[in-house]
């Protein structure tokens, strides 16, 4: 979590427009998924790879460690199309290897285009982005708390876990599951009581019900804009052309 | 006339704890202002009371001899004019990026987009943090979020700002940057009054001392004068400055004159040594 918040902070399209950024990604998953061929959602992942790698700056390890996970989801998902259960036999399904590997590529081409936005555009910006596009107040703000929030709530369970460590609270299996139950008990009144603290900081500032601030813009250029319709376009075109 | 008075403020909290026990306090326009008091001893409680955050139970505060009122309007007429720096910088940072959570106060003033951004630039330049303004906030070290914390009430352009133990958990070079960049708030007009528990500290610092002891304000006057006083100061549970030891003693041998000014630095609590090398 915190690895894919620093690296959205640091990497070298940060400052990068969110539509650029959002048009590169979904357009290009958007092609991934529709168009049949299994090659062009291969090219979208490759486009996708170098982006977030050479383009953005992002280092390999960080990425494959954000893959890691969704990527065993997929392989157990996939595995199971190869196969299918008749009566008491398990054979290959027929053209399973086939739809296997389409529905494989598909998907990782879509985790390859949802992990370039991830590690290189800051919460911040997808929940300005969200009010953009006219998503509710109430719901942008909840986001952004929540955001906000996160990070408090496990610093302090990180604290508290430590302290419990100390005291050698885990030093048996059962002692570490009480002292687990202990730390979410505490979580829970901690939270309200800065909740509590924050409405009283928010208040001090003149806040009236809604969290209004100023976000920075960062403008599309069109060069940009251009350049990434361009490349779509080329990749659908050999997707199409190999289909 | 004081800016700001709090005339028998009582709040009794559930539990019969009385917090506040018909505190009287006035704060001058310009005069550095500290509150000293022991810990857990309701100095936060008193604070809360003179933003309007808390309602005293009896009691009136009074803004340039107007009493305050409680209803949304006057809550916001008068949060304008004080603004409160909680002890805690987390409590108060909500926004994803250092500007934009700046930018919260003056928005909800009702400045328009140019303007706010102008006071967000001024505000984090007056704490000296420019260089942050589009950092996370959770990636702060304790000491950044504290400015930015003072920063969000800077920008709102209060006539007084309080700030709650406004030291406390920072390095000894952090404390001295902070006070620093208070001094400059001072010199733009802004009365600054802050609540410690350190007398060092607040010698130092403050023009005027206010000693908080069992829910009330036991004395209120210039600093050193006040904390001579040393029943008060046993009162209350604090200790006397050691450089305001070091002055008195220094007046009763002879080195410093009556009329001349005690050392407030330890810079100037050396100079003395240094004169009395010369004797």
């Amino acid at each position: 979590m915190s690895h894919i918040d620093t690296s959205a902070h640091l990497n070298r399209w940060r400052k990068k427009s969110l539509a650029e950024k959002s048009l590169l990604a979904i357009g290009l998953l958007l092609i991934a998924v529709s168009v049949p061929s299994w090659h062009a959602a291969v090219l979208v992942a490759a486009v996708m790879i170098g982006a977030t790698l050479f383009g953005a700056g992002v280092a390999f390890s960080l990425w494959w460690k954000a893959m890691t996970a969704p990527i065993g989801f997929l392989f157990v998902g996939v595995f199971t199309l190869i196969f299918q259960v008749q009566f008491w036999h398990i054979g290959i399904a027929p053209h399973g290897l086939e739809l296997a590997g389409r529905v494989g590529a598909r998907a990782f081409a879509g985790l390859t285009c949802l992990l370039f936005i991830a590690l290189t555009t800051p919460a911040t910006d997808l929940i300005g982005g969200l009010r953009r596009i006219g998503v509710p107040a109430e719901i942008a703000e909840m986001t952004l708390l929540i955001y906000r929030f996160v990070f408090l709530l496990t610093d302090t369970a990180e604290t508290m876990n430590a302290a419990q460590a100390a005291r050698l609270g885990h030093i048996t299996y059962q002692r570490h599951m009480k002292s687990l139950g202990l730390l979410i008990a505490n979580l829970m009144p901690r939270a309200f009581a800065r909740a509590q603290a924050l409405e009283i900081g928010l208040a001090a500032r003149g806040w009236h019900g809604e969290l209004r601030v100023l976000s920075p813009v960062r403008h599309a250029s069109p060069l940009g804009l251009g350049i990434i319709l361009a490349l779509e376009a080329g990749v659908l075109l050999i997707g199409l052309w190999t289909s | 006339m004081s800016l700001l008075e709090a005339r028998a403020l009582v709040h009794v909290y559930p539990g019969n704890v009385r917090a506040l026990d018909g505190l009287n306090f006035r704060i001058e326009r310009g005069k550095r202002l500290v509150i000293l008091g022991p810990n857990g001893a309701g100095k936060t409680t008193m604070l809360l009371h003179l933003n309007g955050t808390l309602r005293p139970q009896s009691g009136e505060v009074m803004l340039d001899g107007e009493v305050m009122g409680y209803a949304a309007a006057s809550l916001t007429a008068w949060r304008r004019r004080v603004g409160l720096v909680l002890q805690n910088a987390d409590d108060q940072l909500f926004a994803p990026s250092v500007a934009e959570d700046v930018s919260f106060g003056p928005l909800n003033l009702g400045l328009d987009e140019a303007e706010t951004r102008r006071r967000v630039t001024t505000a984090l330049a007056a704490m000296h943090i420019s260089h942050l303004a589009e950092r996370s906030t959770h990636m702060l070290s304790g000491g950044q979020k504290r400015r930015v914390a003072i920063a969000g009430l800077v920008a709102m352009q209060p006539e007084i700002l309080l700030l709650d133990e406004p030291t406390a958990g920072l390095d000894h070079e952090g404390t001295e940057d902070l006070l620093d960049v208070l001094e400059g708030l001072e010199r733009d007009g802004t009365t600054l009054v802050f609540s410690t528990h350190d007398v060092e500290l607040a010698y130092r610092f403050a023009d005027e001392v206010a000693v908080f002891e069992g829910g009330r304000i036991l004395a209120q006057g210039p600093i050193a004068a006040t904390l001579t006083d040393t029943e008060l100061v046993k009162r209350a549970k604090l200790g006397t400055p050691f450089l305001l030891k070091l002055g008195l003693r220094a007046r009763e041998l002879g080195i410093l004159g009556p009329d001349e000014p005690m050392p407030r630095t330890p810079a100037a609590a050396l100079r003395l040594l240094d004169l009395v090398g010369v004797k």
